[in-house]
């Protein structure tokens, strides 16, 4: 490990003051364990000022993108008492082994480390985007300390935990091993203790399953479930509900309860003692279909409390919603969800670039309304019907329902569907407006002459670069668009959101941070 | 995503008598593949218990333009519009579709252009029906594909110091049927068109991957036509459009095209050796053909009525056929001698049969139409040859086409006539019981036969219509 690379930092001149700190943090992916990316606490940007977003800095990062892959989601802590003083910090990881942490303020790295192991024995196929060699997973920050320190637990591409101190980057304890070299281990989550990532694509020879594994257990013992399914790639990994279960979606598979295989589903698992178990389980009714399309569940859920019952929505490539009850999901049988919406999109029934990909949302306005917004890719369903919509969605959009409970029946009620986005990426909502992307990404796996031929090169040519809107939250109205002010695309990356700035970044390894002059 | 699959192939599941294993019951060419068998082994949906279950019902039905001819089947083809399961349907109009046969969806449609400045356009007739006459094929190999072996894992479970289950973990033994392995790359269709065009078609997007060559004479009346190992072969018959009656082979790698004419005798159709030998059945005789050259290896007279078929007994080979007496000929595959001659009281056999075999006896039962009925003779041994016996004949039906088998179980179209339309009967192979019939689904009558492949029957009418029944595969 090596702590300084050359950086070039590029902020913008203007005569921007630092940011005020209020003290909102986006400690993981997601914004929290149960992936909900809503940011509670945001005060200063709202739906009447963010037609004013500029982009306040961008920094160049000397990250190397691996198969279409570069910066994850950034982390933000803010009041980090650092030998420099206190600072608002944002947590960038690299996939090339990279973890920066910024200066919000100056746009200046405070520090950096660069992980160096021995080259695994296995690695994934050259220009294959599915197994990058590197890190994969966004890091994930715990609680401060009695001393009001925080840790960022990073898993280099090895699959070892790294312990580093926000403030510093020293190591904080020694690293210990949990996830497998090279396998692709997604965005961790952090609960009571447990740290959690899921796994896909079989990379490395990698099973696919969820991990766990206590940080203070001194034997760092690895749990693991395995629903011998295929893989569990929900962006942000698996979702935590208020018993600790950790909710993963499983890629295509089979569904045979008697086997214990719970492929094309929703798993939860919980540590018991030293062990993950599985907790509960869900199964769409048509899980064979979906696999027979390669349309798997594949989306980390967001769970939510709702009249006073805790719920969770779950989507898949299929292009439809599920609403579950995080004590019984699917009820008796497993397979009856409290509701599932109609087809949003996808009426191609197409695996590669349709459908929901990645992560939900979920937040409750002033008036106690849960909203949910969801991502998709490609046209919306012509069979879809939603009252407020803004033109035709042709390449994505973000969509938004209701959750509404009478005598007991659950409905999501569609209410609006944004503006078209190049590939709708997964939302973030703050303080009433949603923040969303279109990626810019070329999401192609196959050809009319080829088939399948899935590879970067390829993709990483025809890709264009990402939009940023800031829409309003109730209407989906657009209130800013970046237009093409980013002139990269983003591929597994994500919006965080926290004190007034907006972060994102691009496969070119820059990350840009939106927000207000003078704020 | 695709690696994922490779935990999610390798299974055989036993369920109820059905046999799971073979890739996705793919429907080659006419009679299924290059044998003629006429028959899917194993089908993960379809058997007899399953049908007697209510497996089987009408799942759509779609208007072409033109009379199909029978489809051609295969699936789980990733294509750049997502995974598809498409079958392959010709037309009388020259057209040739691909349709999901899960959703009946047309996937894509394409005209083959008549190029008129090889033969006018003729006007058809009853014998020489003009139009393209003969199915679309698929690559048919000179082997069944044999069911997958069981796939182990790809590597150790868990991190390095931890135990967990890998990828072979994955396996296990369920009830549960598992899905073919996906095909990456397009394969190719060929159609041959009415002026006498073979086409090489992209399975994903109807379009020529290579222009179409000069095969046999426009307006000919071909049929049989299919693809093995990458020749191309057509029969012709009635010197329709002034083609010779006779074997056609085009090399795809050169397009040279050689041919075994057969003067005034009509070839009824050929089918194929595992060594690649073609058996040819003519209205004046059998023929052992050499793959791509055509030379003959040896020839019998006789007043063919059908179709060959091949088929395998305790590992060998013999060629089934019958004559315009309603005999019905077990053959030496070299010698092309009788082996076994059940003698057809004069009934006529109709122009095709079909095999198939029991999963655990490995008993070899032949089906065929006599007498307006489809009957079954079973293969067996005495004293150390072999003897068919009659074992059931189905009920009468009008102008039955010859029968496929799926898993067992037999279906049957009663074609019709223009005042009754097409009925589609499923029987038990083992005793000929009615186990399901269409009913009045189908409201013409038939000119094109039954084919099948992935769970589904397919039946196509004089009105253009084509039907599809089987399993439905819940999709919401």
């Amino acid at each position: 490990m090596r702590t300084s690379r050359f950086v070039i930092a590029m902020a913008l001149g203007c005569a921007w003051s630092p940011a005020v700190s209020f003290g909102a943090d986006w400690p993981t992916d997601g914004g929290n364990p149960q992936r909900t990316a809503w940011q509670k606490d945001e005060k200063i940007l709202n739906k009447d000022n963010v037609k004013n977003l500029k982009i306040v800095w961008k920094i160049q990062l000397d990250n190397k993108p691996i198969e279409m892959h570069s910066l994850f989601p950034p982390l933000i802590v803010d009041k980090v008492n650092t030998p420099g003083g206190p600072k608002q910090i944002a947590i960038v990881a690299g996939v090339s082994d990279n973890i920066y942490a910024i200066d919000v303020a100056t746009a200046k790295i405070i520090w950096q480390k660069h992980f160096e192991y021995p080259a695994p024995a296995r690695r994934g196929r050259p220009t294959d985007p599915l197994c990058p060699a590197g890190l994969t997973a966004t890091p994930v920050i715990g609680p401060p300390n009695a001393n009001g320190s925080r840790t960022v637990y990073a898993m280099a591409g090895d699959g070892e935990v790294h312990s580093l101190s926000v403030a510093d980057g020293e190591d904080v304890a020694p690293p210990f091993q949990f996830g497998y070299p090279y396998g692709k281990s997604y965005a961790l989550n952090l609960w009571d203790g447990v740290l959690f990532t899921t796994t896909a694509q079989g990379c490395a020879g990698n099973p696919n399953q969820i991990w766990s594994v206590k940080i203070n257990d001194p034997s760092h013992k690895v749990m693991t479930y395995n629903p011998k399914s295929g893989g569990l790639w929900g962006r942000t990994g698996a979702a935590i509900d208020e018993s600790g279960v950790a909710w993963a979606p499983t890629g295509d598979g089979r569904y045979d309860p008697a086997t214990q295989t719970y492929g094309n589903g929703l798993v939860g698992a919980k540590v018991v003692g030293n062990e993950l178990k599985l907790q509960d389980y869900f199964e769409p009714k048509n899980w064979a279909w979906l696999q027979s399309r390669d349309l798997d569940f594949q989306v980390t859920p967001a769970i939510f409390k709702y009249k006073g019952k805790e719920l969770m929505i779950e989507a898949s490539k299929e292009c439809r919603i599920y609403l579950l009850d995080t004590k019984a999901a699917g009820g008796d049988d497993h397979q009856t969800p409290l509701d599932r919406t109609p087809l949003i999109c996808n009426e191609e029934v197409n695996f590669a670039s349709a459908g929901i990909w990645g992560a939900l949302a979920s937040w409750e306005d002033a008036q106690g309304t849960r909203w949910i917004l969801s991502p998709f890719w490609g046209p919306s369903h012509p069979d879809f019907k939603v009252p407020i919509s803004y033109g035709p969605v042709t390449h994505g959009a973000v969509v938004a329902f209701k959750v509404e409970e009478k005598n007991g029946k659950y409905k999501l009620i569609p209410a609006w569907m944004s503006r078209d986005m190049d590939q709708a990426e997964p939302p973030v909502i703050a303080n009433g407006v949603v923040y969303a992307f279109g990626s810019g990404e070329n999401t192609e796996q196959a050809y009319p002459d080829r088939g399948l031929d899935d590879n970067s090169p390829e993709r990483i040519h025809d890709s264009t670069h990402a939009v940023f809107y800031a829409l309003d939250a109730e209407t989906g109205k657009e209130l800013y668009s970046s237009g093409d002010q980013i002139k990269s695309f983003v591929h597994f990356g994500g919006l965080s959101v926290a004190n007034g700035r907006v972060y994102l970044g691009t496969y070119d390894s820059i990350l840009y941070c939106f927000g207000l002059e003078g704020k | 995503m695709t690696l994922k699959y490779t935990a999610l192939l390798s299974l055989f599941a036993s369920f109820a008598q059905a046999q799971f294993g073979r890739g996705g019951g793919d429907w080659m060419a006419v009679g299924g593949d290059a044998q003629r068998s006429a028959s899917v082994r194993t089908d993960p949906h379809i058997s007899v218990e399953a049908v007697q279950g209510g497996a089987m019902q009408l799942l759509w039905k779609i208007k072409l333009n033109g009379v199909p001819t029978p489809p051609v089947v295969a699936s789980r083809l990733i294509t750049y519009k997502g995974f598809k399961d498409l079958l392959y349907v010709g037309t009388s109009a020259d057209n040739v579709l691909s349709i999901d046969h899960v959703v009946g969806r047309v996937f894509w449609e394409t005209h083959l252009p008549y190029d008129s400045l090889l033969v006018p356009v003729k006007t058809g007739t009853a014998t020489c029906p003009a139009g393209m006459t003969a199915a679309v094929s698929l690559a048919a190999p000179l082997a069944p594909p044999q069911p997958p072996a069981p796939r182990g894992g790809r590597g150790p479970g868990g991190p390095p110091g931890n135990a967990g289950p890998g990828r072979g973990g994955n396996m296990n033994m369920a009830n549960v049927p598992t899905l073919p392995r996906p095909r990456r790359t397009p394969g190719t269709v060929y159609a041959l068109s009415s002026d006498g065009l073979i086409h090489v078609l992209n399975q994903h997007t109807g379009q020529d991957i290579v222009p179409a060559a000069r095969f046999i004479r426009g307006n000919a009346k071909a049929h049989d036509v299919i693809q093995v190992g990458n020749i191309v072969y057509a029969v012709t018959s009635d010197n329709c459009g002034g083609a010779p009656n006779g074997v056609w082979a085009i090399d795809l790698a050169d397009n040279m095209v050689n041919e075994w004419k057969t003067g005034e005798a009509s070839v009824l159709g050929l089918a194929f050796l595992t060594d690649g030998t073609v058996i040819a059945t003519t209205t004046k005789g059998i023929a052992a053909l050499e793959a791509k050259t055509l030379k003959v290896k040896q020839q019998r007279d006789g007043e063919y009525a059908t179709t060959p078929t091949v088929i395998k007994v305790k590992d060998k080979e013999y060629v089934v056929a019958s004559n315009v007496h309603g005999h019905v000929f077990l053959l030496d595959p070299v010698s092309l001698e009788l082996v076994v001659n059940v003698a057809g009281n004069g009934a006529t056999i109709g122009s095709s049969f079909a095999s198939w075999e029991e999963a655990e006896s490995k008993a070899r039962w032949i089906l065929a139409v006599k007498n307006n009925a489809v009957v079954s003779f079973k293969i067996v041994e005495k004293d150390g040859t072999l003897a068919l016996e009659q074992a059931w004949a189905s009920k009468e039906m009008v102008a039955p086409a010859p029968p496929i088998v799926v898993n067992g179980v037999v279906f049957a179209l009663s074609s019709g006539s223009r005042t009754a339309p097409a009925v589609l009967y499923a029987l038990d192979g083992m005793t000929g019981k009615e186990l399901w019939s269409s009913g009045k689904a189908i409201t013409g009558y038939s000119t094109s036969g039954v084919s099948s492949g992935a769970s589904k029957v397919f039946v196509g009418t004089h009105d253009g219509t084509l039907y599809a029944f089987g399993y439905l595969l819940p999709r919401e």
